[in-house]
């Protein structure tokens, strides 16, 4: 299909005997669309290319007896449209007879009655009674996957399905075969539907062919409540209408579906899956529906005022034997401003400086050193759209940003080069012009190369101090390659989950900002949950000056654990999935006298560790504000009651407070708490945000520390779906493969003095004390010198730091 | 009728078909062939004068739609970018219709010579060269004639040793009846399912992997070396007004030697019927079908002083077509024919838009109502309307296709389609319930 561009030429024409004017290259349907004109259409999406062949836009031009689709007929100069004369309706009613004849008639039992554009524009095109007597097609269905429900005897062919495949999420899962009446809409291969942005293709469909397979059957579109929220998953915050229905789910109001809300600047007109289904996780049979409290071995519900009552003693009994820095908090990245916000003021009151939401990093000092400013600048997806380089460093962003992604390849597809330095070489739905598979000190030393390259190109010249830890490392012709691209490119330089969560992420920030100072590159970092930027906006964690109270710096994450701590907070997180380093936090945890969860979800693992659960407010059941990428701030209201006898956690953070007798928590309302927030009162993220970008070079390990031996590195990422704890909930969603397996690229094993084991092998993986078996299976596409080795997210063992040294131990049999 | 007088047969892409060896560079060497190429390389004429004297010899395209070649070629804007590619159309699918065969078979090298003629003209720099999927001999045939010109530097790089270099590529189709139209062979050729394209952008403006494009059927390239030989004039006076040149058309059906006949455009339809020694039984004639099934059928009495040109053709209430002429006589169940043209395009239909894809089936399963007893005659006011609802409202012609034979069997023989109703038998042959419900 050609495109054709709408130029700015004004073209001047009459639609149903009113001038109008739209631009030379546009269609009718467009400028029809805008006039408020309605064309019926099937096949014809404005964010899809134009097929035009369901023939429903047929309209007559110039009184002539052929009418044309008005998605594909271009606008000339006093061309004359009718879209109500006889000519047209004659062939839009004769269309409509031809869809239907080969239709199920039976709309009362089809998912999408109700909200289908062909039962609607039947009423207003079609006859009363069908004259086909004949047998009608039938379509044997094919079972896409668990989230998408295929009833393929509705289906009318218009292949939006198909040109979603092909154009938006470039992984053509969906394709037509055969012809004729034979013409069948399927996965080429019986493989489903794989891709990160699948559940699109319901609201694509324009029929009941294609539907959400966990709602259906379970309402009806007119009797649900539309609320608009954001979706809380990544850093983007989706736009998203919530949709609930009265007494939905055991006589509650329950949400039924999440479909999305139209924002240009944001997901457009796209959801991702995560994001589309993982309300399902809020009816779990985790939910923690009262306060309880450990008895011994076993646990007793317990009223709030004993719950809370409780945790003020152990505090106090903690802060008196043990002083307030044996308190450590561990929070979600997807906490609002204002719990964030309480949480911060209360433990500042109690003289706590351990709190921190970054759980998945190990190295966190770029950022603790530079509270003031923002370690980033904010993404404009306007801006990358235009821009002529966008670099991945550790990032999948299909995975971990899946709309992010989306927008890329669009990017991508209109001239944006892409080049990624990552651990492993990701299936990429875009041309990828130049890819590094680097994992470990090699990823940090790649990225150094990239600067001494730009240093030898005269890009930039270096401070004697950056000479001088960079004396070890040489460049090659491809960090020359990247350094062209990043001298001679505006854009982005992305940093996904990998580079967070490096053992030497501050070296990767520090080398990844020098490069973003002299050249045109603007340096984001993707951070996991929604609200990391809004979180570090309002200074929550361990470095965070507050001007009336003269502390020390508090720890981090990953000192909190690696130091641990008689009491534990946590907020919405499982530390033993969550923290970089699993194996590790959970013996903190299970050390400690007391850890005290305000929690929508139990795990057995908490139930373990844990000594007192509080029931907070799950998304969708609490107001708040969140800050997402882009720097827009977001304040949304609860849409759902609570669950059981669950609070919002700002509420719980004040009558803590009140109990033990800190001052200034007076708050009746959210709106009191939001005054009291400067980020919010004066809703301007760059007041509260300035500084300078800190420039000074890494501490001289972080780059000259050599890989030597049989040293291995772990790639060990969080799953796209074990992101949070509702995510991971969602059952829909949890794949049967999630069965550990480890990878290994063939030559590594080779260097490892064994030959390529085959597929079948059983090795033993082992971090320091924790030793895990898995299969492990060798593939190219991971870097050298390192095993994939994701979280493991079920289960009781567990391995280490997600990033830090792993070794390998084939069984006796083998070597 | 100039034609008409001195009969010329195998006057233009037939031209070899009597010699020994037809196919043989040397004998198209010896009827003077190549020596039009040789010139145009040595003297370069411009473009445009090659283009206008194809327009003024009024060559018409072969392929069915009959328009003006020279006209076609002249879509290509001169400041169009290249590269430009020429296809030619080979894929002949159209029900009755073998001619282009012949051609390739018999006469490689006049189409070779052709191609390289209509690239010069137009700028192009490749030919595709799109064969039926199931003309495997034709293609070797193709193929031999590419290596043989390809020794003596007729085709390649520096041809004849001037800087001109043009590409000819041999494709063989995968087997399907859409392909024949040209923006669907434009998608088949780019690798993805035959599916037409919507126009505009015709493939004069967007072709072939976006670039400019024309695609021509193989006698309209075959005939265009004779034309640049003998001039625009000959030509046209080989035919008649308006329609210039011969015409090859293949009788079949109830005549007594079904057959290929090279004629000048304007010979009577009633010489054509002799040539293929008249009908084949003492039935009289009842119709024809005069330029694939997709035209509409003519009865006989429209075909009494019936000349074989576009305008005769256009005034007698159809086409010209391809030239497949399907003849048939007094004893054809004129219902039968019709489903079975009419499951014809059931099968062929590409299912990309929908009064195509469901139209199609739904007239099948009506004729096969009819036939097999349990039609009413509302049935047949039906049918019409269904014909009537699809024509003109697909993306290709193929609207036009399956709809025009039902239009047209129901105007002249709607007396059959009723007695078969009426009488659950056919009033030709009497046979009873000839339907098969299970297609």
């Amino acid at each position: 299909m050609s495109e054709v561009v709408a130029t700015k030429q004004s073209v001047s024409f009459i639609l149903d005997g009113k001038e109008v004017t739209g631009y030379r290259g546009e269609t009718i349907i467009q400028v029809a669309d805008r006039e408020g004109v309605y064309i019926p259409r099937f096949c014809y999406h404005e964010r899809l290319s134009v097929a035009a062949n369901c023939r429903m836009c047929l309209v007559q031009v110039n009184d002539g007896k052929k009418t044309l689709p008005a998605c594909h007929a271009q606008i000339s100069q006093d061309m004359v449209v009718n879209t109500q004369s006889s000519t047209t309706r004659q062939s839009q009613q004769s269309v409509m007879e031809f869809l239907l004849i080969n239709h199920p008639l039976d709309c009362p039992i089809c998912d999408q009655g109700g909200q289908c554009d062909l039962q609607d524009l039947a009423m207003g095109f079609g006859k009363g009674v069908s004259r086909y007597e004949d047998t009608k097609r039938v379509v044997k269905d094919e079972d896409l996957g668990p989230l998408v429900s295929a009833d393929m005897t509705r289906c009318i062919h218009c292949t939006r399905c198909v040109r979603f495949g092909t154009e938006i999420s470039g992984i053509p899962d969906l394709g037509a075969l055969g012809r004729g009446e034979d013409m069948r809409i399927l996965s080429y291969l019986k493989t489903g539907l794989n891709s990160e942005v699948s559940g699109n293709v319901i609201d694509l469909c324009p029929v009941g062919a294609l539907t959400s397979k966990p709602h259906r059957y379970r309402g009806r579109s007119w009797s649900f409540t539309n609320h608009a929220y954001y979706s809380a998953h990544d850093c983007l915050q989706s736009h998203v209408y919530v949709h609930t229905y009265k007494n939905g789910i055991d006589g509650q109001d329950a949400v039924m579906r999440v479909v999305p809300r139209q924002c240009d600047s944001i997901n457009q007109i796209w959801l991702s899956d995560r994001d589309r289904f993982s309300y399902l996780g809020l009816q779990h049979r985790d939910r923690l529906t009262h306060p309880m409290i450990r008895d011994g071995k076993s646990w007793r519900v317990v009223d709030w005022e004993t719950a809370l009552t409780l945790v003020s003693e152990k505090i106090q009994s903690v802060i008196k034997d043990h002083g307030p820095e044996q308190i450590g908090a561990l929070i979600s990245p997807s906490t609002s401003l204002e719990e964030g916000f309480i949480g911060q003021k209360l433990l500042h009151t109690l003289g706590c400086r351990n709190m921190d939401y970054r759980l998945h990093q190990r190295d966190t000092d770029y950022m603790d050193s530079a509270v003031h400013t923002l370690p980033q600048e904010f993404l404009s997806f306007e801006q990358l759209d235009n821009s002529q380089c966008v670099v991945l460093v550790g990032s999948y962003i299909r995975h971990e940003q899946p709309i992010a992604g989306l927008r890329l390849r669009a990017a991508s597809l209109k001239g944006t080069r892409v080049l990624s330095i990552n651990p492993i070489a990701h299936a990429w739905n875009f041309h990828c012009e130049e890819e590094v598979v680097v994992a470990g000190q090699d990823f940090v030393q790649f990225l150094g190369a990239c600067v001494v390259s730009l240093a030898n190109f005269g890009a930039i010249e270096l401070s004697d101090r950056w000479r001088e830890r960079l004396i070890h490392i040489d460049s090659s012709t491809q960090s020359d390659r990247f350094a062209k691209y990043l001298m001679q490119s505006d854009g982005y330089l992305l940093l996904g989950q990998y580079a967070q969560s490096h053992p030497h992420a501050s070296a990767i920030y520090k080398l990844c900002s020098l490069i973003s100072s002299v050249t045109q590159m603007r340096l984001v970092m993707m951070t996991p949950g929604t609200n990391s930027t809004g979180l570090h906006a309002i200074g929550y964690g361990p470095c965070h000056r507050v001007d009336s109270v003269n502390m020390s710096t508090g720890e981090s994450s990953y000192q909190m654990i690696d130091r641990p701590k008689q009491l534990y907070l946590l907020q919405q997180v499982e530390p033993e999935i969550d923290h970089y380093d699993p194996a590790l936090a959970r013996a903190a945890l299970t050390r400690a006298q007391t850890v005290v969860a305000i929690t929508s979800f139990t795990s057995p693992e908490m139930l373990e560790y844990a000594d007192i659960l509080l029931p907070a407010a799950a998304w969708t059941e609490f107001s708040g504000s969140w800050v997402n990428i882009t720097g827009e701030i977001n304040t949304f209201q609860a849409i759902k009651p609570l669950h059981g006898q669950s609070k919002s956690a700002w509420k719980i953070y004040r009558v803590l407070a009140n109990l033990l007798k800190c001052e200034g928590f007076t708050y009746h309302d959210i709106s009191e708490l939001r005054a009291d927030i400067p980020l919010l009162s004066s809703g301007c993220l760059d007041e509260s945000i300035d500084g300078e970008v800190d420039l000074s070079p890494p501490l001289p390990r972080q780059l000259a520390d050599q890989v030597v031996g049989s040293e291995l590195t772990r790639i060990g990422e969080l799953g796209h779906y074990q992101m949070d704890t509702l995510v991971r909930r969602c059952d829909p969603l949890q794949r049967p493969a999630d069965k550990v397996i480890a990878k290994i690229h063939p030559d590594t094993v080779r260097r490892l003095g064994f030959d390529d084991p085959g597929n079948d092998v059983v090795v033993s993986l082992k971090q320091g004390q924790n030793v895990i078996s898995c299969p492990l299976l060798t593939d190219k596409t991971i870097a050298k010198g390192a095993v994939y080795c994701p979280v493991i997210c079920h289960g009781d063992s567990q391995l280490s730091g997600r990033n830090d040294a792993i070794e390998i131990l084939f069984s006796e049999d083998d070597q | 009728m100039v034609g008409a007088q001195s009969m010329q047969m195998n006057a233009v892409c037939l031209r070899t078909m009597n010699k020994k060896a037809p196919a043989a560079l040397e004998t198209y060497l010896d009827l003077g062939g190549y020596q039009v190429w040789q010139r145009i390389i040595k003297e370069r004429p411009t473009p445009s004068d090659l283009i206008e004297t194809i327009r003024n010899a009024v060559l018409k395209g072969r392929g069915g739609a009959g328009f003006l070649s020279g006209l076609k070629m002249r879509f290509i804007a001169d400041d169009a970018p290249y590269p430009r590619y020429l296809v030619c159309n080979s894929d002949e699918g159209e029900p009755g219709t073998c001619k282009d065969t012949l051609i390739m078979q018999y006469n490689p090298h006049q189409l070779l010579e052709g191609m390289l003629i209509a690239c010069y003209a137009q700028g192009m720099s490749a030919c595709y060269h799109y064969i039926r999927g199931e003309y495997q001999v034709q293609y070797d045939a193709c193929e031999t004639a590419i290596q043989e010109a390809v020794a003596h530097g007729f085709v390649g790089e520096n041809i004849l040793g001037s800087s001109i270099g043009i590409q000819i590529h041999n494709i063989l189709g995968a087997g399907s009846y859409i392909v024949g139209e040209e923006s669907a062979m434009l998608e088949s050729l780019e690798g993805r399912p035959a599916l037409p394209r919507s126009k505009p952008p015709f493939p004069a403006v967007y072709g072939l992997y976006g670039k400019p494009t024309t695609v021509n059927n193989t006698e309209t390239i075959a005939s265009i070396p004779m034309i640049i030989e003998k001039g625009a004039d000959w030509f046209l006076r080989l035919g008649c007004e308006n329609s210039g040149g011969a015409k090859i058309f293949c009788l079949s059906g109830h005549v007594k030697n079904p057959g290929v006949f090279e004629v000048p455009l304007g010979t009577p339809f009633s010489t054509l019927l002799s040539l293929a020694g008249g009908m084949r039984s003492k039935a009289p004639l009842k119709a024809i079908i005069p330029g694939g099934s997709s035209m509409r059928v003519l009865p006989a009495k429209a075909t009494q002083s019936l000349t074989m040109d576009y305008d005769a053709l256009v005034n007698a209430g159809s086409s010209l077509g391809t030239g497949g002429i399907i003849v048939m006589d007094k004893n054809t169940c004129m219902v039968e024919t019709l489903a079975c043209i009419s499951r014809f395009y059931k099968h062929e239909s590409c299912g990309q838009c929908t009064p195509c894809r469901e139209g199609t089936g739904w007239v099948v399963r009506l004729l096969d109502r009819i036939l097999s007893g349990d039609a009413s005659k509302s049935d047949l006011s039906m049918l019409h309307d269904i014909a009537h609802s699809a024509e003109g409202r697909t993306i290709c012609a193929f609207g036009e296709a399956f709809t025009w034979p039902v239009q047209s069997f129901l105007t002249h023989f709607y007396d059959e389609f009723e007695y078969y109703i009426q009488h659950k038998q056919s009033k030709v042959t009497g046979r009873e319930l000839k339907g098969n419900r299970d297609v």
